[in-house]
């Protein structure tokens, strides 16, 4: 489910939760090494991704397939999230996940 | 040098030239599955990006005419990031094939056409194979092949390999010519657009099709940079200006909404374009598929990526692995088959044969002496080495195919994070555990230059392989402790080593970008076939070093000369505290990881060693040194100066390892 007002915003890839779509924007990738890796899997903004799960990294369902990226590639990507959807799966997901502030200490 | 992308081929090709026939795709999209359908011949197959890492070729009969259908390794795209991609497009740019197939998984054409879009602008003669059909219409959709070969001007076919369905039809396609493909209609933005249509001619002396060369350079492209730096100076100055204002937005100077880094614009907007032109393509392809299929509710990676449970199932699936190949392989099938069929039939009757056959006693002693080729090269790799590697290769099989793999990846991506390392590097560690050469190979999947030699050094020094994994858990299987002791150290080897190389390195940190396959269930027909290839090829390759071996530690013994080398490593034995009998196995071990592997088991069999000299030795031989299989391999990879790098730290690392752990041990009395 989306984070309620964050409809039409830009927000880091990084802070949506499982489950949740969106349209990609941005790419401010920390590198043209890595820059080209996202473009190269057809991750360019306007393309529509959703959230499977955050942990251990980021893994995101495009255009059918599924892609791990890590923490650092989705801190730089910036995307527009759907208006809010229901997320079915989510009251289950939520015991077993970590919280969410520790994010960045894991950040290498 | 061939010059193509011209409208006429200038090198026409000679009479009898084979027609070649090169698959090309992203990774994990079923070349190697497709190249099996078409020649019958099998490659390694596998259920994740990057199993192949060189080029292979069969051949092929097309009616009348003799083919050379080769695979390549994945790529993404034409801008190679990885050694492997780079493998496969120096392969088309600079030996262009007669014709391209590239095969796109169909489900995923929106995304396969971008790359279907450069070959086309390469001028390369193109046939697009839309492959997993299957897959396809379980989703609920299907393909208009017709519709997309009008659209694209280029033959079009669909197929699943793995069935063989298609395959007449692609056979009929490839028997025929096929022309260079026109660049398609791809709307580049100005800046880009006018680059290439100004500077069409100078891009031409590149020697390289123009179209291709501007937009990789344009990219950035290493190669074609260099290229450009040294044939062209002035071009390259224009492609970094162009680059910068490759963004159509705002006067191309602080970028648009999309790329407002203006170092990324020109990557950004030319693969917006390629995708705007794929996207329109598929589209109008594509009948009755669900636009954004719903993803399945319960998988099993809700388990496999668990941050706990993915752990336990590692530690299963590891456990498991040490069971098949440490106590049953290493234990019982090698005592069985050594102590039993070798020792007791085989080795008397090969014995009496030759006694009875072979005049003069060297050249008897060359076969059945303590260091012939039967005793040695023969008895150690069949009844030894086989089965403990081809277990090895059956497990690992399995795992492969199932795509448990990338999977391992992300979980350890953090943990291999501080190593200097990507969740990628996890496939060649593991497959280091079969043998060090192949996974030095795989190596080339890893993302930057700096992950590939941190991978490789943790290879050559902490990474056991199946034959030395064997024979420790062999002879050390009678004492936890003593196992426990090898196991600290080899670790702490590893870890110190991972830290101190992740640090000190230069380079790109460590980046995790890469796709989950769908896990499948792995077919026994497919693993069976799989690992037997594997056994027949490492038999192959380890067989003639082991003869070799045989024959010169042969002619050091009657020339005398075994006693001064044997005198000359004595010192490095007694330095770690083991006996002189131990220098030969580490003279073994020089040869091949494995036929050191097998000395010590014969060694330890005999009962010379005690407790702690088992440890010690045990440690040094999964440390030490980087056979000469492996040492051929690393100077190909990377060159004499690094490779000497890389041994001068093994050879120290190891011997010092040991021989603190031997001061260590003794101090405590053992």
């Amino acid at each position: 489910m989306n984070p309620p007002g964050t409809f039409g915003k830009l927000v880091p890839l990084e802070t949506l939760p499982a489950g949740a779509r969106a349209t990609v924007r941005t790419l401010g990738a920390a590198d043209d090494h890595a820059l080209l890796g996202l473009t190269g899997l057809g991750l360019l903004p306007g393309a529509r991704i959703e959230v499977l799960r955050r942990r251990p990294v980021f893994c995101i369902r495009l255009d059918g397939a599924c892609y791990a990226i890590d923490l650092d590639l989705a801190r730089n990507i910036l995307v527009e999230t759907d208006a809010a959807a229901p997320a079915p799966h989510q009251p289950v997901r939520r015991r077993w996940r970590w919280r969410s502030g520790r994010n960045d200490k894991h950040a290498v | 040098m061939s010059t193509h992308g011209t409208p006429a081929p200038i090198v026409p090709p000679p009479a009898v030239a084979v027609r070649r026939i090169a698959l090309v795709g992203g990774p994990n999209v079923g070349k190697s599955s497709l190249f099996a359908a078409l020649t019958g011949q099998y490659v390694m197959v596998s259920n994740y990006p990057g199993t192949t890492v060189e080029v292979s070729r069969a051949s092929l009969r097309l009616g009348e005419t003799e083919a050379e259908v080769i695979d390549t390794p994945g790529i993404e795209s034409f801008r190679a990031l990885r050694e492997e991609e780079r493998v496969t497009r120096r392969f088309l740019l600079d030996h262009p094939p007669d014709v391209v197939v590239h095969v796109v998984p169909a489900p995923q054409l929106a995304h396969g056409l971008a790359l279907t879009a450069q070959l086309m602008e390469a001028g390369l003669p193109v046939v697009l194979v839309l492959n997993m059909l299957d897959e396809l219409s379980a989703a609920g959709g299907s393909v208009d092949t017709e519709a997309l070969a009008s659209r694209l001007g280029i033959p079009v076919c669909g197929t699943v390999a793995t069935r063989g369905e298609g395959i007449p039809r692609l056979r009929e396609i490839l028997a025929k010519e096929v022309p260079p493909a026109v660049p398609p209609p791809i709307v580049y933005p100005p800046a880009v657009a006018d680059f290439l249509a100004t500077h069409a001619d100078r891009l031409a002396r590149l020697g390289l099709p123009p179209r291709a060369a501007g937009l990789l350079l344009l990219l950035s492209d290493p190669d074609v940079r260099a290229r450009a730096e040294t044939v062209d100076a002035g071009l390259s100055k224009s492609a970094a200006a162009t680059r910068d204002a490759a963004c159509p937005g705002d006067a191309g100077t602080a970028g648009c909404h999309g790329c407002f880094l203006a170092s990324g614009a020109a990557a950004i907007h030319i693969g917006l374009a390629r995708r705007a032109w794929a996207t329109d393509i598929a589209a109008a392809a594509l009948r009755g598929k669900p636009a954004d299929a719903a993803p399945p509710r319960a998988s099993a990676d809700d388990l496999l990526l668990h941050p706990l449970g993915g752990f336990l199932v590692l530690a299963a699936v590891l456990y498991a692995l040490f069971a098949v190949v440490g106590v049953f392989g290493a234990g019982m099938v090698v005592d069985w088959i050594e102590g039993h069929v070798f020792a007791e039939h085989l080795t008397p009757g090969v014995t009496s044969l030759v006694e009875t056959l072979v005049p003069g006693a060297a050249l008897r002693s060359l076969l059945t002496g303590t260091n012939g080729i039967w005793t040695l090269a023969v008895t150690y790799a069949v009844a030894i080495i086989v089965p403990v590697v081809g277990l090895f290769y059956l497990c690992f099989g399995i795992l492969e195919d199932s795509g448990y793999l990338p999977r391992l990846g992300v979980l350890v991506h953090r943990f291999l994070a501080r190593l200097g390392l990507g969740g990628q590097a996890a496939i060649p560690l593991i497959l280091g555990l079969g043998c060090v050469t192949t996974a030095t190979l795989a190596t080339r999947a890893l993302p930057s230059r700096r992950e590939r030699l941190i991978a490789v050094l943790l290879m050559s020094l902490a990474t056991p392989c199946a034959a030395q994994l064997g024979v420790v858990l062999a002879i050390l299987s009678f004492s936890p402790w003593a196992l426990a002791v090898w196991a600290g150290v080899v670790l702490l080897a590893f870890l110190g080593t991972g830290l101190a190389a992740g640090r000190t390195l230069p380079g790109p940190p460590p980046r995790l970008m890469t796709e989950l396959p769908p896990l499948r269930w792995p077919s026994p027909r497919h693993i069976a076939r799989k690992s037997a290839m594997r056994i027949g090829r490492y038999l192959l390759e380890v067989l003639p070093y082991f003869a070799a071996a045989s024959v010169i530690l042969w002619g050091l013994e009657w020339t005398g000369l075994l006693v001064g080398v044997e005198t000359a490593l004595r010192p490095l034995a007694r330095l770690v505290g083991l006996p002189e009998e131990a220098s030969r196995f580490l003279l073994f071990g020089f040869f091949r990881r494995d036929y050191g592997a097998a000395g010590l088991y014969d060694l330890a069999s005999t009962g010379a060693l005690n407790l702690r000299q088992l440890v010690v030795a045990a440690v040094l031989m999964t440390l030490f040194i980087p056979c000469l299989a492996q040492l051929m391999v690393l100077r190909k990879e990377f060159g004499t100066r690094t490779t000497a790098g890389i041994v001068a730290f093994v050879f120290v690392t190891a011997f010092a390892a040991a021989g603190l752990l031997n001061a260590g041990l003794a101090a405590y009395g053992l």
